[in-house]
């Protein structure tokens, strides 16, 4: 076996299933936010609404494109929790 | 509803937060395996060698072109993807379905970066006479000789010679519909390297009905008995077998190739410029 395919077993299973799917989830929404098809464009709109929890999930394999689009949608939450950081200071 | 463009069943109901997250996972797994940097990326590798992965999408994995597209990029980046115990399975069974689906072989056949060429070279115990009849039956009557099927036909000759030269011998000797003269071609040169060529056949190659076909067979075995000694020790005997040629690319390629040695023997043939070549050559002494 060439040492790559060693280097590649070693990795085997190391991402639980929920992991996968997540990543996955992320390289499809770099995929939606930058396509042009209504469809898509819909399903990343649901997207930027999606429980924070879940989107916090994907935040390393999303693109900064998707992530604006989270903050725009999410903009009002945001600017309260400043608020509030700012008040505790 | 399954559209393979995308990779995105349509009936994903994408209201709900399950339904999203799986739609956007089925643009995730047609973005992975389309991307350059499948195995060359450690995140999307251990995307790829996770069996949930392997599981859950197989629709999209089994598409012939997507799974061909996998096997391309791992073959390139120097890994033997069968060898993965979580994919071995998984492609043992598309090797078992592609073997029984006459569009697959047909793809495979006339495509070089098809899966099922990919396995063929990974796998170590393909049954090559399979894979060759597969093959031929599709190549036969075709002038289009494909890259795989010279390959199968030479790794048939290698791995069951016995077998390989008795099915070579009766469909370029013995049968009534023969196949395409390119075919025919790429067929005496397996044949003449595996080291079984006799007078008797060399005396049918020189009766070829095809001059094309029988000139690159007398070119072929002048060349590779030059190289191969051993396996051709009567060479003289097979190339005068040619002596009564009719063609003139046949005469041509004898006069200029040729051993010295045997020169006279094939004074007679008719064409000018194989004559000339002749009497250059045993003028120069060489």
């Amino acid at each position: 076996m060439s040492e790559n395919s060693k280097e590649h077993q070693n990795e085997i299973q190391v991402l639980s299933d929920e992991q996968v799917v997540y990543l996955l989830a992320g390289l499809g929404i770099n995929y939606c936010v930058n396509a042009y098809d209504p469809k898509l464009k819909e399903i990343s709109d649901r997207f930027s609404k999606l429980n924070l929890k879940i989107v916090f999930n994907m935040w390393d394999s999303i693109d900064d494109r998707a992530k604006i689009k989270i903050i725009n949608s999410n903009a009002e939450k945001l600017k309260a929790w400043i608020n509030s950081y700012s008040e505790q200071e | 509803m399954y559209d393979a463009s995308l990779g995105y069943d349509n009936a994903i109901d994408t209201t709900t937060e399950k339904g999203l997250l799986n739609a956007l996972s089925w643009f995730g797994i047609t973005t992975l395996i389309r991307s350059s940097n499948l195995f060359k990326d450690s995140r999307f590798s251990k995307i790829i060698f996770n069996q949930y992965v392997v599981d859950t999408y197989s629709e999209i994995l089994t598409d012939p072109d997507n799974l061909s597209g996998i096997c391309h990029k791992a073959a390139h980046s120097g890994i033997d993807l069968y060898r993965h115990p979580i994919w071995n399975k998984f492609l043992d069974t598309q090797f078992e379905a592609g073997l029984k689906n006459d569009n697959i072989i047909y793809q495979a056949l006339r495509n070089s970066d098809n899966y099922m060429n990919y396995l063929l070279h990974w796998k170590k115990d393909v049954d090559w006479m399979e894979i060759y009849n597969l093959y031929f039956e599709k190549q036969k009557f075709h002038s289009y000789v494909t890259v795989p099927f010279v390959n199968t036909l030479n790794k048939y000759f290698e791995h069951n010679p016995i077998c390989a030269r008795i099915s070579i011998e009766a469909d370029l000797f013995e049968a009534e519909s023969k196949p395409d003269s390119n075919v025919r071609t790429e067929m005496y040169i397996a044949y003449i390297k595996s080291g079984f060529l006799d007078r008797k056949k060399a005396r049918k190659i020189r009766s070829e009905s095809s001059e094309y076909a029988s000139m690159k067979a007398v070119s072929f075995l002048m060349e590779f008995a030059e190289a191969n000694p051993k396996l051709y020790p009567n060479i003289d005997e097979l190339l005068l077998q040619f002596s009564d040629t009719k063609y003139d690319s046949v005469q041509e390629v004898i006069a200029y190739h040729a051993p010295y040695r045997i020169l006279c023997a094939f004074v007679g043939f008719e064409s000018k410029r194989a004559k000339k070549i002749l009497e250059e050559r045993m003028q120069n002494g060489k």
